[in-house]
């Protein structure tokens, strides 16, 4: 009773909280009430060894403070005072049994919350966003109620038991389910983003792993480039130290001339010296009147050479600027001459080059192109050498057969002739006294007497039966001999590549007659033959690709069984089924019956090509061949052949 | 020879084959000398051996139900204390079976298919004399 009654005041006082209009001053009020409402509610494993309830309010909200002061010094919780400590951070508050931390405390939260994990304390919150770790997590509404909700889980880890009417004052409990699922959402969208980002990052790195390719790629080319632009380079510097030392040439003949040039002017010079030396002979001469013509002649002469001289000297200053110009022009035209010279030749031996790789390539090619015929040749040989072993394998199978099949009847025309021959031995002793039967009477009655004797010696009456029995014992043996040796031919068409209208019945019934033996003691064959047109084919393959089901069929069935060999046409085609009530095929098996290779048969007793040959024989014709079949039920082969080829 | 000389009566063979023309045919060449019996399978055979004493068997290797080697093996569980000499005569068979009834089945000769008359008589007589 009390409790309701404090359960409904407590009720009342959060309404009346909620509805108030200074909402703050009232919500610290109420967070006052709620905290001494938690402890009342949390019962604490070792409270009973406790002389106060210790809280450790942490926080610097004044209100709260002040509101939480009020009802530590006010209330008892199971008759014990509340001891309350405030503290502005939670390394001091570790041993309380609640820890309070306010809203803007909540830095402090998981740092707690890790150090009290699984000691007896009760860890309060305000606001606090991560529902996981909450234990009571007070929180405003948005219509400004103040609510807490609880985490049982969390409070449970703590050795603390709460009563679950707690939340009758205005608490939820935190779904813990849900809050799992949505963490499993959201690492599952935390890795569906992970994911994308790996295949981005895939894309990427397949793109820098071309990108690097072709930077390769461009390396190598730069590379080469940068070589070439070496030799290049090499070329060039040898060039121009051939042009140097055609320079310092060109400057050898330049100095040469500055001489010439030097002794030309000090030859000027000298004749200048001459001629003021004549001239004051002149003046002497003149005196001396007698040489001054011989003189004067002689000084005109002189002057003309000396013309002569300068215009000679002139004329070489010319021609030596003009030889300068020529050679260069010349040394310009031997380097560009030279540098496409050079040109050319590195392209020709480039090209030479890629001419001996593609010949070299062909070589290859023509190498890895004969090997290659080579070895089709060889499989097409080894090809053919198995085909014809499974011909002579199955030829071999019937061998057995077939001579005894054959050596019967000839026993019968050999040893029944014999035993005819002999028959009429004994008549002709008999005949031989009729025809020398004597005229006399009395002798007659004796030699009638003596046939009756060699009658009865001689079992004349046995013989008289025998020897119709007998002949017809000979034809029987002549006609089943004549019977195998027709089959056996029929069969040997095998050899015959040509196509030719046949009838498939005898086909059918050639490949049974050499069967005869195998299955004449234990299987019932049944014919049920219908109208066939025959059809162009070759009929010795067909005959083999029947043989070949034919056996197959018997040595299924491994007591008494039937083999049923229906045939039918419709507008197109025909078809053969044949059916045995056999042993089956296994399920598993069914895919690889016309593989090559593929037998179940024991050693020695067929490579596994029969139905391999046999399908390439009816897909030779254009037709198609369906097998059904279920174990220990029976087979059933069908062949469907084109009535024309050409369809 | 030795029966004749000694004036026994005629030897008594017993011919299996599951050919009845053979069967025929044998009679007819050696009634005279031989009192021939025949049976068209191995259990007829057997039978006939329960009833009558016989100085010579011959038989087919290949048969239904029961081989020639199959016969002859048979006789030797049943019928231990009689030695009656044995041939056979077949068109073919494996080699195998034919060592093995030499072995174990006291097969005195192997005839192939077709035989000769006369051959056969004196190889018949030979086996008759060998065993008794």
């Amino acid at each position: 009773m009390n409790k309701k009654v404090f359960l409904i005041s407590n009720l009342i006082i959060c309404l009346v909280y909620s509805f108030s209009s200074s909402a703050q001053v009232h919500r610290s009020e109420l967070i006052g009430a709620y905290l001494y409402n938690f402890a009342k509610y949390t019962t604490w494993p070792n409270e009973h060894q406790l002389n106060s309830y210790h809280i450790a309010l942490i926080s610097e909200n004044p209100e709260i403070i002040h509101e939480v002061k009020k009802m530590a010094a006010s209330k008892k919780i199971r008759n014990l005072p509340i001891k309350l400590s405030i503290l502005s951070s939670p390394s001091l508050s570790l041993q309380a049994q609640l820890i309070f931390l306010t809203r803007e405390k909540s830095n402090y939260f998981l740092e707690t919350f890790d150090a009290i994990e699984g000691s007896p304390t009760l860890l309060v919150s305000e606001n606090f966003h991560d529902k996981r770790v909450v234990m009571i997590n007070l929180y405003d509404t948005p219509d400004k109620k103040l609510l807490f909700e609880v985490n049982k889980a969390n409070i449970i880890n703590q050795n603390l038991s709460i009563d679950p009417e707690i939340l009758l004052i205005g608490g939820t409990e935190i779904d813990v389910a849900d809050l799992y699922r949505q963490s499993q959402l959201s690492l599952r969208s935390l890795q569906k983003r992970m994911d994308i980002m790996n295949d981005s990052l895939q894309l990427i790195q397949a793109k820098a792993a071309t990108t690097s390719a072709t930077i390769k790629k461009q390396q190598v080319k730069i590379t080469e480039q940068e070589m070439f632009l070496e030799q290049y380079k090499e070329e060039v510097q040898r060039q121009q130290e051939e042009l140097n030392l055609q320079l310092t040439e060109i400057g050898d003949h330049e100095i040469l001339l500055e001489q010439q040039y030097d002794s030309i002017l000090s030859q000027g010079n000298i004749i200048i010296q001459q001629k003021a030396e004549v001239e004051h002979r002149n003046q002497i001469l003149k005196k001396l009147e007698q040489d001054i013509d011989d003189k004067n002649q002689d000084l005109e002469k002189k002057n003309k050479v000396l013309g002569d001289q300068t215009i000679t000297i002139e004329r070489q200053k010319d021609i030596l600027f003009l030889s300068i110009a020529v050679i260069f022009l010349i040394a310009a035209l031997a380097i560009t001459l030279y540098r496409e010279y050079r040109n050319n030749k590195r392209i020709n031996i480039k090209l030479r080059e890629q001419k001996d790789e593609i010949e070299d390539i062909n070589e290859e090619l023509v190498t890895t192109n004969e090997s290659l015929s080579d070895t089709l040749s060889k499989l097409k040989s080894t090809q053919s050498q198995l085909v014809h072993s499974e011909k002579m394998a199955s030829l071999g199978v019937l061998t057995a057969g077939i001579a005894h099949e054959i050596n019967n009847p000839i026993n019968f025309v050999y040893t029944g002739i014999n035993s005819i021959r002999k028959d009429f031995e004994d008549l002709t002793l008999i005949l031989n006294e009729i025809r020398n039967l004597p005229t006399e009477k009395d002798d007659l009655e004796q030699v009638i007497q003596k046939i009756q004797n060699l009658k009865t010696e001689y079992d004349f009456n046995e013989i008289i039966e025998i020897i119709p029995e007998t002949i017809s014992d000979i034809q029987t043996g002549a006609i089943r001999t004549a019977e195998i040796v027709k089959g056996l031919r029929d069969f040997s068409r095998i050899e015959k590549d040509e196509k030719h209208m046949a009838n498939i019945h005898e086909g059918l019934e050639s490949a049974l007659l050499l069967l005869r033996n195998k299955y004449k003691h234990h299987i019932t064959i049944e014919r049920n033959f219908g109208q066939l047109p025959e059809i162009e084919c070759l009929p010795g393959k067909l005959n083999q690709a029947f043989l070949n089901i034919l056996s197959n069929a018997i040595d299924a069935i491994e007591e008494e069984g039937k083999i049923e060999i229906t045939t039918y046409s419709d507008d197109d085609q025909l078809y053969v089924s044949i059916k045995d009530n056999g042993k089956g095929i296994p399920q598993n098996i069914h895919k690889k019956l016309f593989d090559p290779f593929f037998t179940t048969k024991e050693v020695g007793k067929g490579v596994g090509l029969g139905l391999a040959i046999t399908f390439s024989i009816i897909k030779e014709h254009n037709g198609t061949i369906e097998v059904k079949s279920e174990e220990k039920r029976g087979s059933e082969f069908i062949i469907s052949l084109p009535l024309r080829l050409d369809s | 020879m030795l029966f004749q000389l000694m004036g026994d009566p005629k030897p008594t063979v017993l011919y299996v084959d599951d050919e009845e023309i053979n069967l025929r045919i044998f009679k007819s060449t050696f009634r005279r000398k031989y009192i021939v019996l025949t049976a068209n399978s191995a259990k007829k055979g057997l039978q006939i051996l329960k009833e009558r004493k016989v100085n010579l068997v011959i038989t087919d290797q290949r048969m239904p139900e029961m081989t020639g080697v199959e016969f002859l093996k048979e006789i030797q569980i049943r019928f231990p204390h009689i030695p009656p000499s044995r041939l056979m005569i077949s068109g073919y068979s494996d080699t195998d079976a034919i060592d093995e009834a030499f072995k174990v089945c006291q097969l005195y000769r192997f005839i192939s298919k077709p035989w000769n008359a006369q051959e056969l008589d004196l190889i018949m007589i030979e086996a008759i004399n060998h065993d008794g």
